[in-house]
């Protein structure tokens, strides 16, 4: 992987999930190296993604290669505890008691 | 030489072993995918869900192609097809939902047409009645429910047929949701009741009982309590010694002798072509690949295909609709994030005839549940209310606050098979191995728009009664090619069907084609049971008229 290509994705990443109050962004949570390996085989990557990551947030949704790095950087963020945590699940465990899945 | 080949051993294959190696009938079974076992199965939702490495061996390289209409070009279909290939197949991973069809789903053409008239069935549907009727199928659903374990609340269910005995199970545990669900429900006038499950709410025939992880759905049980085929008919099959498991064979040919019978079946294993000679064979693989395997069979005797020569392969292909509306609750914590998606309150209300239908424009309806297991990528991924940003700042604060507050209902909407909607081999798209791909050519019409938007309006009914600040849509109008049938259609008739009414092939006598490519309509259920049902009335009718006691090879008396 490039610099280029890994910090226009860094880029793109910090502003899909970014670090804020709320919790760890996608680049703390360790996403961006599944990000990449899931984009591999996309054509022209490098330029792209740099061109991507100049727009403005609103020209951002509904871009091919844009939604593609939204969807990717959602599931590596949501497999791991970062995301888990923001949505308020303790977690994967084998055993959920019927207290635990009472409501709240 | 067999006494029986099976194609593909999984839903249906597992059953009719069960069946015919209990009467002493020598059975070989050739497997595409491997065999896994409970050790593998990880709480994992990327590898499970995202990657869907269940479906790794075969099935991902043969996922049909889609268009909608014969003047497109066919493309990568825009559905996830969740086939298995292994051991137990796609039983492995699924949620296990076992309710039985109503016995107004075995007879609809002529029902809608004693009710409402025979305008009520739209213009080009090829709507039929099954050659099969509810109370000739009870015994089957019987000794199905009792061999997988079906855990059920007897008698709960208002609109289902007649019932010989109880559930074998109680039903699973009641989680907050599905009581706040059935709870609205009641309210409104309906009549809910828990989900039948393929999953044990206590041991069962050897195997544990569920946990409840959260994991059950895209996975296989880490504990062996679901009623897969593989941890049930199976293994139950394999211990009469009469059963010989082929791992990795890939068919790619039924062959057929001089008369025009079944001779057996050609399969690659290991790289290497082989040929298993049987007296009967059984095709029960997923419903492409039936179509697929007979298709490819072509012979002087068969030139367009194997039992096509009344050129009803891939014809009346169907597949459900799946709806989903989400709700906002807020403050409240749903706890939907464990337990399995087989633990629901399900609603028939909506379902086949089960209300005056005078005026609505469409034929059937749906099952409406609502269920636990909602996994934390696919709950991120899920539709946002109208004004929440999608990603960023403003997303993850509004996550933060409703991560735990959003709950979904969903619906499978009961499709109509037309004369276009159909299966065939791609021109162009073929699988890793060189093979044609099934083309898909199915279309949703005005009668799924309207039962997608009834259904749609009761979901929305629902969610607001259970208390939710407001509702949001899912998806538009889509199809779920996980549930899908027809191809190889069951009926009286050879001029409009495959197989009769015991799922052997009207031209060829000694063929018989198990799973839901045979079922003539969707129902508006889950399909698997009545796979079940069928398939071990198919291979009953197989150990009766093929192998009268003492015939098999594997009979000692």
């Amino acid at each position: 992987v490039t610099d280029r290509r890994a910090a226009a994705l860094a880029a793109l990443l910090d502003r899909v999930v970014p670090s804020d109050e709320h919790g760890p962004g996608a680049l703390e949570a360790g996403v961006a190296a599944y990000v990449d390996d899931a984009l591999a085989g996309e054509p022209d990557l490098e330029r792209r993604l740099a061109a991507l990551a100049a727009l403005p947030d609103a020209e951002l949704d509904g871009d091919p290669l844009f939604e593609l790095v939204r969807r990717r950087a959602i599931e590596g963020y949501f497999a791991g505890p970062a995301g888990w945590e923001l949505l308020g699940y303790p977690g994967p465990r084998a055993v959920w008691t019927a207290q635990e899945q009472a409501i709240e | 030489m067999s006494d029986v080949v099976l194609i593909g051993l999984g839903a249906v294959g597992g059953i009719a072993a069960h069946v015919l190696t209990e009467a002493g009938v020598e059975v070989t079974a050739l497997e595409a995918g491997p065999r896994l076992d409970a050790g593998q199965m990880t709480f994992d939702e990327l590898r499970n869900d995202v990657k869907a490495w269940l479906s790794a061996p075969k099935a991902a390289g043969e996922t049909p192609t889609w268009r909608t209409s014969p003047s497109e070009e066919a493309r990568q279909a825009p559905w996830p097809t969740l086939m298995v290939n292994a051991v137990g197949g796609s039983t492995v991973h699924y949620p296990g939902l076992s309710a039985r069809f109503h016995p107004w789903n075995f007879e609809s053409r002529t029902r809608t047409i004693e009710r409402y008239g025979a305008g009520a069935i739209p213009e080009g549907s090829t709507l039929a009645d099954w050659p099969v009727g509810y109370g000739e199928l009870e015994p089957y659903y019987e000794a199905v429910e009792r061999a997988i374990g079906v855990a059920g609340a007897s008698g709960a269910s208002t609109f289902e047929g007649p019932r010989a005995s109880e559930y074998p199970l109680p039903p699973l545990r009641r989680s907050g949701w599905n009581t706040l669900a059935d709870e609205a429900a009641r309210r409104l006038g309906w009549h809910p009741f828990p989900a039948p499950a393929a999953i044990n709410s206590e041991p069962y025939n050897g195997n544990p009982e569920c946990t409840y992880c959260g994991f059950c759905t895209g996975n296989g049980c880490y504990r062996t309590a679901k009623g897969s085929a593989d941890a049930t008919v199976i293994r139950r099959a394999e211990a009469t010694g009469l059963l010989r498991i082929e791992t990795g064979a890939r068919v790619i040919r039924i062959e057929v002798d001089e008369d025009g019978l079944a001779s057996g079946v050609t399969y690659v294993q290991d790289g290497r072509e082989r040929f298993q000679p049987a007296k009967t064979v059984l095709l029960g693989t997923f419903t492409y690949e039936n179509t697929r395997l007979l298709l490819l069979s072509r012979s002087r005797a068969f030139p367009a295909g194997l039992a096509n020569n009344a050129g009803q392969v891939g014809k009346h292909y169907l597949a459900h609709a799946t709806p989903f509306v989400l709700g906002r609750f807020p403050g409240r914590r749903l706890n939907l994030f464990n337990g399995l998606w087989a633990q629901a309150t399900c609603v028939d209300d909506w379902n086949a005839d089960n209300f005056d239908h005078t005026g609505l424009g469409f034929v059937g309806g749906a099952l409406l549940t609502a269920a636990q297991e909602l996994k934390p990528i696919a709950a991120a991924n899920a539709p946002l209310p109208p004004g929440v940003p999608r990603w960023g700042s403003g997303w993850k604060a509004w996550l933060k606050e409703n991560g735990q507050s959003v709950g979904t209902l969903n619906a499978q909407v009961e499709t109509l098979a037309y004369e276009d909607n159909v299966l065939d081999l791609d021109p162009a798209a073929k699988d890793p191995y060189g093979v044609p791909r099934v083309r898909v050519t199915h279309s949703l019409r005005e009668n799924e728009r309207r039962s997608w938007d009834f259904m749609v309006e009761k979901l929305e009914t629902w969610l607001l009664e259970a208390g939710a600040s407001e509702t949001w849509r899912g998806q538009d109008m889509f199809v779920e090619a996980r549930h899908c049938y027809g191809g190889t259609r069951m009926g009286d008739d050879p001029e409009s069907s495959v197989v009769d009414r015991f799922g052997f092939a009207h031209e060829v006598p000694n063929l018989g084609v198990l799973g839901t490519s045979t079922f003539p309509t969707t129902g508006g259920h889950n399909p698997t049971l009545s796979a079940q049902a069928l398939a071990w009335r198919t291979a009953a009718h197989v150990t009766r008229t093929r192998f009268p006691i003492g015939s098999a090879s594997g009979t000692t008396v």
